[in-house]
């Protein structure tokens, strides 16, 4: 596209715009300075924030490493592993047969049981006693019929 | 290489006359433009980096922040008060043999519409391509450059008008 100038062009980009005040130069120099300011203030902050935020999270970390050293202290001290026998199966027929554990006598029914359970082991069977007396159950039932008698 | 400091200084002796002239199209008087150039011309300072286009953008948050300042109620009311008074102050600088000529441009320039007049004072004074205009008004082109020619020829009738005595 060719440009020819136009007289009219020529002669209204010959004027030019009146020259901005000195008050809108201060006023935008004042404005872009507190910006400035404003902004080194902010990113001072989010540095200062930032840094306690990493702060914060070692902290946690150092304190849940500790908790778990501590608690890992006191289950092990408080609580001892259960003995476990493994007997070897070809032992097993040579070995000389061990009685079985009786329950514990360290309760007081434990003890009792025990007790009872060695009376009975050595104890004659109780004898035992009809307690109805003959004539009561003759009485009380009816006379057999000579039918079932034969 | 110039400072931070000077680099908006520049920005702003460039482009300070034509934004405050842009301006004008929404503000009836000086101040006024020049309040809305400076709301624009710092905000666009902060967040100039994310601009592809900066003197577009520059353009485009001095037409933003003239639709807001318009928007607002107090502000409306001012610029009705001030509409209603006859346009005193001078859009242009210059010798003073030339002011009658100046006026008289002024004057044709107020009689364009909106749309005719931001994109001649895009073009003339604020030395921007029609790429860049169309950037600034979200139009192709093309229809920058016809609303730039169509604003010359009815410019050139009212300046024709007005030398008829």
């Amino acid at each position: 596209m060719s440009e020819t100038p136009d007289p009219l062009e020529t002669e209204l980009s010959a004027i030019r715009p009146r020259e901005i005040s000195p008050g809108l130069r201060r006023r935008v120099a004042q404005q872009l300075s507190d910006n400035r300011s404003a902004q080194a203030n902010l990113k001072w902050r989010l540095r200062y924030s930032n840094r306690m935020w990493w702060l914060g999270v070692a902290g946690g970390v150092a304190a849940a490493c500790l908790a778990a050293i501590v608690f890992r202290l006191s289950v092990s001290r408080y609580s001892k592993p259960d003995l476990i026998v493994i007997v070897p199966k070809a032992q097993e027929s040579k070995s000389v047969p061990q009685a079985t554990p009786g329950p514990s006598a360290d309760t007081d029914r434990t003890a009792a049981w025990w007790q009872t359970r060695q009376v009975l082991d050595g104890a004659e069977p109780p004898m035992f006693t009809w307690p109805l007396s003959e004539s009561s159950a003759v009485v009380a039932s009816n006379p057999i019929p000579p039918d079932l008698l034969r | 290489m110039a400072s931070a400091r000077d680099d908006w200084a520049i920005w702003l002796d460039e482009h300070g006359p034509a934004l405050v002239l842009f301006a004008r199209h929404w503000a009836s008087n000086q101040a006024d433009a020049e309040d809305i150039v400076q709301e624009a011309f710092v905000h666009f300072w902060r967040s100039r980096e994310r601009a592809f286009d900066p003197a577009a953008y520059l353009y485009t948050c001095v037409k933003r922040c003239a639709l807001d300042w318009q928007r607002g109620r107090k502000r409306q009311l001012k610029r009705e008060a001030m509409a209603a008074r006859p346009e005193s102050e001078a859009m242009f600088g210059g010798s003073v043999e030339q002011e009658e000529r100046r006026g008289a441009i002024s004057a044709a320039l107020g009689t364009l519409p909106p749309n005719q007049r931001e994109v001649l004072v895009m073009k003339i004074w604020g030395g921007l391509s029609y790429t860049q205009i169309g950037k600034v008004l979200g139009i192709p082109d093309n229809t920058a450059a016809s609303r730039y020619r169509y604003a010359l020829a009815r410019l050139r009738e009212q300046l024709a008008e007005e030398t008829i005595p």
